[in-house]
């Protein structure tokens, strides 16, 4: 019985992880770069129901570890900011009825007012079933291997 | 009635015969002269004790628990999703992968518990229970009996969490279509490697010092090595981006992968309440190595310390 229970896990997890389980074609990722200051400001549109990965680098120096991934869904009126060690970020999702996408308008409040930051969005649109199947896969495998291990072995 | 029934003694016509009584001669097929015996190989006498660790992990309680807490996941999210606001001051986490991050909080808190209890007690529990004394004693080398050990123990920490990230996967899956594949794939890595670092300290130090392993390994995780790293990061010893390449840190670095800012651990809350600059975009194939060796390094040791064991 005992061998039992993590195949059971694994059918619990294969139920669970069916019922909202949904496709999405993925799409070609769209980068828009645009280098804004604390003055400038930028604002920049995503298409409707897609999420968007917003990259800050430093200008100043021009580091990776100034940087941060941040990854949202474009809902209408959420707003959304982050900040890491130098930099800072504040933006704000909005809808906009004239060229029928989101537009995320990014307001800066970093302490370091020298920073100028690069924005870099990667609309993407990614399922998460293929990790799910290898989820699922290896519970399986895990339970087939359990559920042997109980059998007497042949001696010949 | 029947016990008190004497059974007949044979006579001595009716006494059943040995062969070594009788005349008659069996061949070599009859007498199994033919066969030649030889001792397993390595990996059969690996693959044999990785299967019967396997079936006493079947019986451990603790596995069972960690499972159902993996399965409080969903219940735990769809009672408290509408209650929940996610808005944590003027962050708002909104993707289907950052909220995976907030799901798996407690993964490395997790692992500390179950790589230290599961693996630091394997075995300390075979001399407590004497049965090493019985499996060595066996036409079998310590090294297959060390690593059959040590490989089921890494398949059921892998299975547990594995579960737990289905199941927060598909729990997110409620609510969010949209996920970040990348920081998806780099967490599962992450959350691997973090797995064998772990097991593999744990299992050694249950070979090296016996009993008490477990609840050590456990503050050593948990507590002591994470501030250790945080007081030389902060005194300037180590720079905070070098943390990058301190494998304890893994469980931290697989929830942050996803987006969350924080983990159940030391390191994790200090990082949640001021981010101390760790930043897992940094994780390169250096400290995949430091990991693997680490790893490698540390089974090494816990074998050649049960090999040179007197029994």
């Amino acid at each position: 019985m005992n061998r039992l229970i993590l195949p059971i896990f694994a059918i619990l997890l294969i139920c669970i992880s069916s019922i909202p389980l949904e496709e999405v074609d993925a799409d070609d990722d769209e980068v828009i770069k645009a280098r804004v200051t604390n003055d400038s400001g930028y604002s920049f549109t995503v298409k409707e129901g897609t999420a968007v990965k917003i990259k800050m680098i430093s200008a100043v120096d021009n580091k990776g570890e100034n940087q941060g991934y941040y990854d949202l869904r474009a809902i209408s009126g959420t707003h959304w900011s982050d900040s890491s060690r130098k930099v800072g970020a504040t933006s704000t999702v909005n809808y906009n009825d004239d060229v029928d996408r989101y537009e995320i308008v990014p307001t800066f409040y970093s302490g370091y007012l020298d920073v100028e930051f690069q924005l870099k969005t990667v609309t993407y649109e990614d399922s998460p079933t293929k990790y799910v199947i290898i989820c699922v896969v290896v519970m399986i495998a895990i339970a087939g291997l359990v559920a042997i291990s109980g059998r007497k072995p042949k001696f010949e | 009635m029947s016990l008190l029934k004497k059974t007949a003694v044979p006579t001595e016509e009716e006494r059943p015969r040995g062969t070594w009584e009788n005349d008659s001669t069996m061949d070599d097929a009859q007498a199994h002269r033919d066969r030649t015996y030889h001792i397993r190989s390595s990996i059969q006498q690996t693959f044999s004790i990785y299967l019967t660790q396997m079936a006493l992990f079947s019986k451990r309680k603790l596995i069972y628990v960690m499972l159902i807490i993996a399965v409080l996941i969903p219940i735990i999210y769809v009672l408290i999703r509408d209650k929940l606001n996610l808005n944590l001051g003027n962050v708002t986490e909104l993707s289907g992968s950052g909220i995976m991050g907030l799901l798996l909080f407690m993964f490395p808190f997790l692992l500390s518990i179950c790589a230290s209890f599961l693996m630091g007690s394997l075995m300390p529990k075979e001399f407590s229970e004497r049965s090493a004394y019985m499996n060595m004693a066996l036409p079998m080398s310590r090294w297959a009996f060390c690593l059959g050990k040590y490989l089921a123990g890494v398949t059921i920490i892998i299975g547990i969490f594995v579960f737990a990230y289905g199941m927060a996967m598909a729990t997110a899956m409620m609510d969010y279509e949209y996920f970040n594949g990348e920081a998806l794939a780099k967490s599962m890595i992450l959350m691997l490697l973090a797995i064998l670092v772990y097991t593999s300290f744990a299992f050694t130090m249950g070979c090296v010092i016996g009993r008490g392993a477990g609840i050590l390994s456990f503050l050593l995780f948990l507590l002591v090595l994470p501030m250790i790293e945080f007081y030389l990061g902060i005194n300037g010893n180590i720079q905070m981006s070098d943390l990058i390449y301190m494998p304890n840190l893994l469980p931290d670095f697989t929830c942050m992968a996803l987006g969350s800012n924080g983990a159940a651990s030391s390191i994790g809350f200090i990082n949640m309440i001021q981010p101390q600059g760790i930043d897992v975009d940094d994780f390169s194939m250096t400290s995949i190595i430091v990991s693997v060796v680490w790893t490698i390094g540390f089974l090494l040791l816990g074998m050649i310390a049960v090999n040179r064991r007197e029994m």
